[in-house]
């Protein structure tokens, strides 16, 4: 296992929605939602759905996925469904020193006891507000960040500058 | 480290919270005199005590009360204004 990968998934094309009747929209479109607030599933393998506290929506289509070019492409206005636009950075941690890593970022414990599975965190990333889930992607455990694209050099540099600390090397 | 709870997000680092002012009933602008108005406005209650406040949890973007004893700094609970009713409920 590398020590550390740091792989930038800021392309992936993603879709955000709120407001009362977001999910009921979602449900309608074939989309699953997750049912509790701060959590996810990953839909037919091909689309993350993050329900981001109780009426917030983030989807991310993985390779392969068309759901947010589906959801996008309804421009039809209805009431309690507020469309969000994203500009996230995004990225994909994983290594021996992962959860190094996420300590001197992150003041809150995101070791395996502490973040369940298919439950998501927003809180501080190198003092900028971000989401952060943990999942098993080919028998190893992934941590996947999003924080605000303006940020995303900012992240990089700082997640390249640990990983060299941490005994890795940039590619 | 001081940490204040989100109702939704749970107990976080002080440092994620932005503090958002006193939270206090405005009268009612259709019925209200100007002097009333004016006092809602402008007059802020400063003796410490408990306070009902608002608080922001920037990571999330959730807004929320907190029932503060700004004396003490004891923070008694923290609840989402929609659920305020229910709160004061069973409060009693």
């Amino acid at each position: 296992m590398p020590i550390l990968r740091v792989i930038d998934l800021s392309a992936h094309e993603r879709y955000g929605v709120k407001g009362p009747q977001a999910a009921k929209w979602l449900a309608s479109h074939g989309v699953a939602t997750p049912k509790n607030a701060n959590a996810w599933v990953l839909n037919k393998g091909k689309t993350l759905v993050m329900r981001l506290g109780t009426s917030e929506f983030l989807i991310e289509d993985q390779t392969d996925g068309k759901t947010c070019e589906k959801l996008a492409s309804d421009t039809k206005r209805v009431v309690g469904v507020y469309k969000v636009p994203h500009a996230d950075a995004s990225y994909l941690l994983a290594g021996s020193e992962v959860l190094n890593m996420l300590s001197e970022l992150c003041s809150l414990d995101l070791g395996e006891s502490a973040l369940a599975e298919n439950e998501l965190v927003m809180t501080q990333l190198a003092g900028i507000s971000a989401t952060i889930l943990r999942q098993r992607m080919d028998k190893e455990t992934v941590y996947r960040v999003w924080c605000d694209g303006t940020y995303g050099v900012y992240m990089q540099h700082v997640l390249r500058n640990i990983a060299v600390e941490l005994g890795g090397s940039v590619a | 480290m001081k940490l204040l709870t989100c109702p939704i997000n749970g107990t976080r680092p002080l440092s994620e919270f932005i503090f958002g002012g006193e939270y206090r009933q405005a009268p009612d602008q259709n019925t209200c005199s100007d002097a009333e108005w004016a006092a809602y406005v402008h007059n802020r209650q400063g003796a410490p005590g408990d306070k009902k406040e608002w608080w922001y949890h920037s990571p999330s973007g959730t807004w929320f009360i907190a029932e503060r004893n700004t004396q003490t700094d004891k923070v008694a609970r923290t609840y989402l204004l929609a659920d305020a009713k229910k709160v004061v409920k069973e409060s009693k």
